[in-house]
């Protein structure tokens, strides 16, 4: 699964750079794999990321050739945002999935379960995205920055939900209820 | 009642998400166009993970460590039994911490799983302890956090587990022969009655000679009756000293002589207690320790569960031995009791001294030097430290030290040298 995400990862800003045929998209391409190569033999979160973000540029423009350009930059971003996630996922999962299943099969199936929980509400952010996208083409009939006021206002709405009082979040053992007891 | 603040839970990678949405719809403001689009998927990511419920967790551990006691080099499987008695869990990683010089070689210590309230789950994984020792388990790492993993909760929890790794047991090995080589003879009875040790010469046989002395070839051949005759069997006291002083155990790496150091005291103390003879045990290392001489298996036992307990160290060294004996050994030292053996791995100094001051004493001393040259010098070829060349000149001189350490011993001491593999070998008597 790594593999396959690794080459899609490393596929589109190769493509970017060879037909938008930019200076800018070829360096942002080759910062990209270089991060994405650096994340993958380091297992380092923040290289996966931020090879997603060189990526997001060149791939719009490439994008861009077919579709409007509001769009290829909402398609590349859900794209990107995607990969990025799930890679970071299979790195975190690189232990469980990696060792020999005859030794533990247990961890193996646990973490495939996590995998397929988290593909699940990929799933879930895509269908949200092209709910918006859709949803922001029809208001734009009426008022043609309507893409950028629903941004915004999810955004907000995301820094509302963060200032709400959230419910309790704690890891409980049997040291944390004797000090408790105590 | 939460006794963090809230913003604890989060995670930099939401404040990153967070920076790079406000990144996104200012750059979309400030040029009017559309490419701060990319904080869209950002901010939805965001909301789903954030919206579902905050992770509530309870954990109970167990550990199961199987088995117990083993060899080094041997497998062990260790199990770790997590139960979650709380809320579901979206996202839980556990992170095991083995002891040190333990090597993983099946399995993985991380485990990464989704875990709903009630349910249980096992990390399995196999160890390789390379040393000889007690190892203690200990903290388990969890982070409870959100499918995503923008919120998350950290906890350490004591799981504890002990196992204990024995020197490699070679039965075939434990010869007391070469003890005898030594001539020595003991000065307390041994406890077997009527012991045979050595066989003597025969005689005739005379009434009231016990019937499975008979020798029958002889008497088939002679027509008279006649007896094998043995001599009586007398027990040593014989009092194992192991130096485990931290300068004097050499370690390379991963790689320690401590190994080679247990397997000979162990090998030692087997042999001389088949012999018949009392045993005891000095260990000077990270603690005394210290085994009154006595008989039996029971007595090897004891020893091996010693040489296992205690480690290298350097609060106990090897000019406290005569101060040992006369406190603790006071029979065999007012005496001049027994024999002393001197089990090391290196040519220390303080060593030879203690042996020396001791045979002045009219102790009878022996050196039983355990030679690793051969098995370090593998490992600092192994780790590529420095040239070949220079690793093969280095190992020329430090024979030359044990050989100079060996005639400087052998004034005051028999001199044997163990080697893996070759056992015992006496080199000066």
């Amino acid at each position: 699964m790594t593999k396959l995400t690794l080459g899609v990862a490393a596929g589109l800003p190769i493509i970017a750079a060879l037909l938008v045929r930019q200076q800018t998209t070829l360096a942002l391409g080759l910062v990209s794999i270089s991060l994405l190569y650096i994340g993958y033999a380091t297992r380092l979160k923040f290289a996966t990321y931020a090879s997603c973000a060189s990526t997001y540029f060149p791939l719009s423009l490439l994008l861009g050739l077919f579709i409007p350009q509001t769009y290829s930059y909402l398609i590349s971003a859900t794209v990107l945002t995607v990969i990025g996630e799930r890679l970071s996922l299979e790195y975190s999962l690189r232990g469980a999935l990696m060792a020999s299943r005859a030794v533990d099969r247990e961890a193996y199936n646990r973490a495939m379960e996590l995998s397929r929980k988290h593909t699940r509400l990929l799933g879930v952010v895509v269908v949200a995205v092209t709910v918006s996208a859709l949803a922001s083409y029809f208001i734009s009939r009426f008022r043609p920055d309507a893409l950028i006021v629903l941004a915004s206002a999810i955004g907000l709405l995301a820094s509302l939900r963060l200032l709400v009082e959230r419910g309790p979040n704690r890891v409980s053992t049997d040291q944390t209820q004797a000090d408790q007891h105590t | 009642m939460c006794p963090y603040p809230r913003w604890i839970e989060l995670t930099p990678k939401l404040a990153a998400l967070l920076g790079l949405v406000a990144l996104g719809v200012w750059l979309s403001a400030v040029t009017a166009s559309p490419i701060g689009l990319f904080a869209l998927p950002l901010t939805m990511l965001a909301v789903l993970d954030l919206v579902s419920r905050a992770p509530e967790a309870r954990l109970v551990f167990e550990r199961v460590i199987s088995p117990r006691r083993t060899l080094v080099g041997e497998e062990v499987v260790v199990e770790l039994r997590v139960k979650n008695v709380g809320g579901p869990i979206p996202r839980l990683e556990l992170e095991d911490r083995p002891p040190e010089y333990c090597i993983l070689t099946k399995g993985s210590k991380i485990l990464v799983c989704t875990l709903k309230s009630g349910e249980c789950v096992t990390l399995r994984y196999t160890l390789n302890c390379s040393r000889v020792g007690v190892y203690v388990f200990g903290d388990v790492d969890n982070r409870v956090s959100t499918l995503l993993g923008l919120a998350e909760r950290r906890g350490r929890a004591a799981v504890g587990g002990e196992l204990r790794v024995y020197p490699p047991l070679i039965h075939r090995r434990l010869d007391a022969g070469w003890v005898r080589t030594l001539s020595w003879v003991g000065l307390s009875q041994s406890r077997r009655a009527g012991g045979r040790s050595e066989y003597l010469e025969v005689r005739q046989y005379s009434a009231g000679d016990p019937l499975d002395s008979v020798n029958w070839k002889a008497y088939a051949r002679t027509s008279r009756p006649q007896v094998n005759v043995w001599s009586s069997e007398r027990g040593l006291d014989c009092v194992v000293v192991v130096d485990m002083y931290s300068g004097d155990v050499p370690m390379l790496g991963d790689w320690s002589a401590l190994n080679q150091l247990t397997s000979c005291a162990y090998e030692l103390a087997s042999s001389l207690i088949r012999g018949g003879n009392r045993v005891g045990l000095v260990i000077l290392g990270s603690i005394l320790m210290k085994i009154p001489p006595a008989y039996g298996g029971r007595q090897l036992r004891r020893i091996v569960e010693a040489l296992v307990d205690v480690s290298e160290g350097s609060t106990w060294g090897a000019e406290s031995v005569e101060w040992v004996l006369q406190l603790f050994f006071g029979e065999q030292y007012r005496e001049r009791r027994g024999v002393l053996f001197f089990v090391a791995a290196s040519p220390s100094p303080n060593l030879m001294g203690a042996i020396r001051d001791l045979s002045l004493k009219g102790f009878k001393t022996n050196l039983v030097y355990v030679d690793t040259l051969e098995e370090e010098h593998s490992e600092l070829v192994k780790l590529k430290l420095e040239k070949r060349v220079k690793l093969d000149l280095g190992l020329r001189v430090a024979e030359a030290e044990k050989h100079w350490f060996y005639t400087e011993a052998s004034a005051s001491s028999t001199v044997v040298e163990w080697t893996r593999g070759e056992g015992f070998r006496v080199v000066y008597s």
